[in-house]
């Protein structure tokens, strides 16, 4: 990897971190940026569960590690702790269609318009992720289990959620 | 004679065959019954139900699962109902039977709090509230949040131009997303659990009136 691509990638990642910040507000969904600045690479942010979901009321941490070729390639997303959804594998990676490039492509169904291209951005993974804790998809699914409570039993779904969501603001 | 004989034969040898199948199957499943039972809990059970609720001891699950004869269905019913499972009681896993499970209970011996770290993968994943290091914060800032939010929070945050002042104006964001989530969720509960108990008090007048 050459240092000019790397210079993009900071230069990409610090111009995305300030137009984050400078766009946030009371209403904010999400809050990212570099656990330390001294890795630019390694990102964290804080996501708000979106409302009418068993999610709502709920902030869930995930962790974003960028490639050193960013914005060629995608970042990863990671929930810590793991987030109990059908597109989020126990590990707590995510997996939805914006993370993956259009190449490489697991499900071999999603249209190249909603992958991975360096016009996305962090706030473009994050809404899509918002919108995926509302309307998992089961088709695609990562953890086999969620998807069979969610499908079969969704009074129980949300509970597990709930309690989830209780037990990380410690209530 | 050699007839008599032949029958006294045939029949020994069938008196022998059949307490060679059914007493010896009368007396292992009264000698292992236990350790026989578990062997019928498959560990992909275990795993099923720890995957949902990683702050329950394998050790517990296994026991509740035994108890309910492996049905996942009703242990996951009976975890969100009590909101955990009972640890097995000592010396529940100590026989010849499986190492795993033999060896978790013991390290997830102490009591399941929300505090405890969350580096073993038995232990609960540490709250938020915990690795932000906001457990003082929880209590006295009831009011001040909302303050606080009115005060700064409309208008976007300062971009500062030091590093330093960027990761702690980061982090005091995160830090106020999560406590106003916290107070939310907890002034919600407690509405709700006003508007049950005045739901409730209605339906006693009721049915005092009736």
């Amino acid at each position: 990897m050459s240092r000019s691509t790397m210079n993009t990638a900071l230069k990409r990642l610090m111009t995305e971190y300030k137009q984050l910040t400078a766009a946030e507000n009371d209403e904010s969904m999400f809050t990212a940026g570099p656990i330390s600045e001294n890795d630019f690479f390694k990102w964290s942010c804080l996501i708000s569960g979106p409302t009418d979901t068993p999610f709502e009321g709920g902030v869930f941490e995930a962790e974003l590690t960028f490639p050193r070729d960013y914005p060629l390639s995608p970042p990863k997303m990671k929930f810590n702790p793991p987030l109990f959804h059908p597109n989020i594998y126990a590990s707590g990676d995510v997996c939805i269609s914006i993370l993956h490039a259009p190449g490489d492509d697991p499900n071999a169904y999603e249209s190249s318009s909603e992958r991975w291209s360096p016009v996305q951005s962090v706030e473009k993974i994050l809404l899509s992720v918002i919108s995926m804790l509302a309307e998992p998809n089961i088709e695609s699914g990562a953890n086999i289990d969620a998807c069979k409570v969610f499908r079969d039993n969704r009074e129980q779904y949300d509970e597990i959620i709930r309690s989830h969501v209780r037990q990380q603001l410690d209530i | 004679m050699d007839d008599a004989v032949g029958w006294l034969v045939a029949l020994g040898f069938c008196f022998l065959t059949f307490r060679y199948f059914f007493g010896s199957d009368s007396s292992s499943s009264s000698s292992s019954s236990a350790s026989s039972n578990r062997r019928t809990i498959p560990q992909a059970s275990v795993d099923q139900v720890a995957s949902m609720f990683p702050n329950i001891s394998e050790g517990a699950i296994r026991y509740a699962l035994e108890g309910s004869r492996g049905n996942v269905e009703s242990v996951v019913e009976r975890a969100l109902r009590q909101g955990g499972l009972p640890e097995p009681p000592a010396g529940f896993f100590h026989d010849p039977t499986p190492s795993r499970p033999a060896t978790i209970p013991a390290a997830a011996a102490p009591p399941a709090t929300a505090a405890a770290s969350g580096s073993s993968p038995s232990s609960p994943p540490s709250s938020l509230i915990a690795r932000l290091g906001l457990q003082g914060r929880t209590a006295d800032e009831v009011e001040e949040p909302v303050v606080e939010g009115k005060g700064k929070g409309k208008a976007a945050p300062a971009w500062e131009t030091t590093m330093e002042a960027r990761e702690r104006s980061l982090k005091e964001r995160k830090e106020r997303m999560v406590l106003e989530a916290r107070r939310k969720l907890l002034e919600k509960e407690k509405a709700k659990a006003a508007a049950k108990a005045a739901a409730e008090g209605g339906n006693a007048v009721e049915a005092t009136e009736a």
